[in-house]
């Protein structure tokens, strides 16, 4: 049985070993030394993260289903889902770059959702899902490959930079995609490590 | 002298952030947490790091060479690399624009190649030059890597949309391939440095 040590935090980016100190509401603790966030003090973390990513993930099904944007030119009209931009690539011989455009704009951010909902939902409930540890690891290690903010920039330099060749109508999905951004921040923003881990230790995994 | 989990036997998971007491053979074990793999120091951290940053390196070379887009038209067809895709957008008056993709493509690229570099130099070196310093770029490297994606994401809208057969079309570049591949080593490259060695010389630890 390895001892574990509840009182004191070790900074993730310096090691250095501090003791815990209780925080007021929003608080953040910050490392002593090296500045880096070590924990914060987010009420209701749990219950508001699950309300984030449940309004996250309605937004996230708007976003992919409708067009991000179309454009006339010549009597013409073409249009394109985030999907379709990274297929579209595909279709140009470009299948490694269409694939990372879908990974980090539509599959990481799928899974971190559908993740999240599939850990926070039971755990709301009093269950403790299958598989929570994987699940958790896997949430953790997708984070910084999703790139939805990113994608939402390059639409909009995509979009002013088409305005002086044709006419450009901005879809439903453009207004999804900046709902969804701004959902899955505050989400990422109310999710607590400890939080989590403490209803799972409430729950006697 | 601060005190460090290193050095009091302790190890701090690099997922769920639990510490525990760090077993007595081995150099890496189980989380009883959350079951992630947990090591004193992430292993290799400097070797793969090198690596990875170098084949980053060689790739800007083909991906700023090459062409990231050819746009076609009855006017004939041209190929633009990024920097003279920056300059046209400049001399064409989006003066924001040109600013976003050329911070995006060509500063925030290089910054991380060297960031990247001069923590691992230092570390290498045991340095114990400015560590707040070192552990503030590297946070800000961090924070700011992912936004060297967007001009492949304005690409692929743009070849996504502008597929008028007759009159304009745009086909991605071969450069593409090259810088996509950059984007993602630098970041493989960031996520493998253990920011903790900067400040290892400075514990004066010895693991």
């Amino acid at each position: 049985m390895t001892t574990t040590f509840e009182r004191l935090v070790a900074c993730p980016e310096c090691d250095c070993l501090q003791r815990e100190v209780a925080l007021p509401e929003q608080g953040t603790a910050e490392c002593v030394r090296c500045g880096a966030e070590l924990y914060r003090n987010q009420p209701q973390s749990l219950d508001r993260t699950l309300a984030f990513v449940l309004g996250a993930a309605v937004l996230f099904l708007v976003a992919n289903a409708f067009p991000i944007m179309s454009l006339d030119a010549q009597g013409l009209r073409t249009s394109s889902t985030i999907t379709g931009a990274a297929w579209a690539l595909h279709e140009e011989g470009m299948t490694s770059v269409g694939l990372l455009v879908f990974t980090t704009a539509v599959l990481v951010p799928a899974l971190e959702v559908f993740l999240l909902l599939y850990l926070l939902v039971p755990l709301r409930g009093g269950v403790i899902p299958r598989g929570l540890r994987l699940g958790f690891r896997i949430v953790d290690a997708l984070e910084p490959w999703g790139m939805v903010e990113v994608f939402m920039l390059g639409a909009l330099v995509a979009l002013s930079k088409l305005r002086h060749i044709a006419t450009v109508h901005p879809g439903e999905a453009l207004y999804a995609m900046a709902g969804f951004i701004l959902l899955l921040t505050a989400a990422a923003a109310s999710f607590e490590k400890r939080a989590f881990w403490h209803r799972v230790a409430e729950l006697g995994a | 002298m601060m005190p460090t989990a290193a050095r009091h036997g302790l190890l701090l998971c690099p997922r769920c952030e639990l510490l525990s007491r760090r077993p007595p053979h081995g150099m890496s074990f189980g989380c009883p947490r959350c079951g992630a793999t947990i090591a004193v120091r992430k292993p290799h951290s400097v070797l793969r790091a090198w690596m990875l940053l170098s084949l980053a390196s060689i790739l800007y070379i083909p991906a700023n060479m090459l062409p990231v887009m050819e746009s076609g038209s009855i006017f004939g067809t041209q190929d633009d690399t990024i920097l003279s895709g920056v300059e046209f957008l400049w001399r064409t008056g989006s003066w924001g624009l040109a600013v976003i993709i050329f911070v995006a493509s060509i500063v925030i690229p290089l910054a991380k190649l060297g960031i990247v570099a001069f923590l691992l130099a230092t570390a290498q070196g045991r340095s114990v030059w400015n560590p707040r310093a070192r552990a503030r770029m590297h946070r800000f490297m961090t924070l700011i890597g992912r936004w060297s994606m967007v001009d492949i994401f304005v690409g692929s809208m743009l070849v996504a949309l502008v597929q008028f057969k007759t009159v304009a079309t745009i086909h991605p570049g071969p450069g593409a391939i090259a810088f996509g591949a950059v984007v993602v080593l630098t970041m493989l490259a960031s996520l493998s440095f253990d920011p903790r060695l900067t400040w290892d010389p400075v514990d004066r630890f010895h693991a």
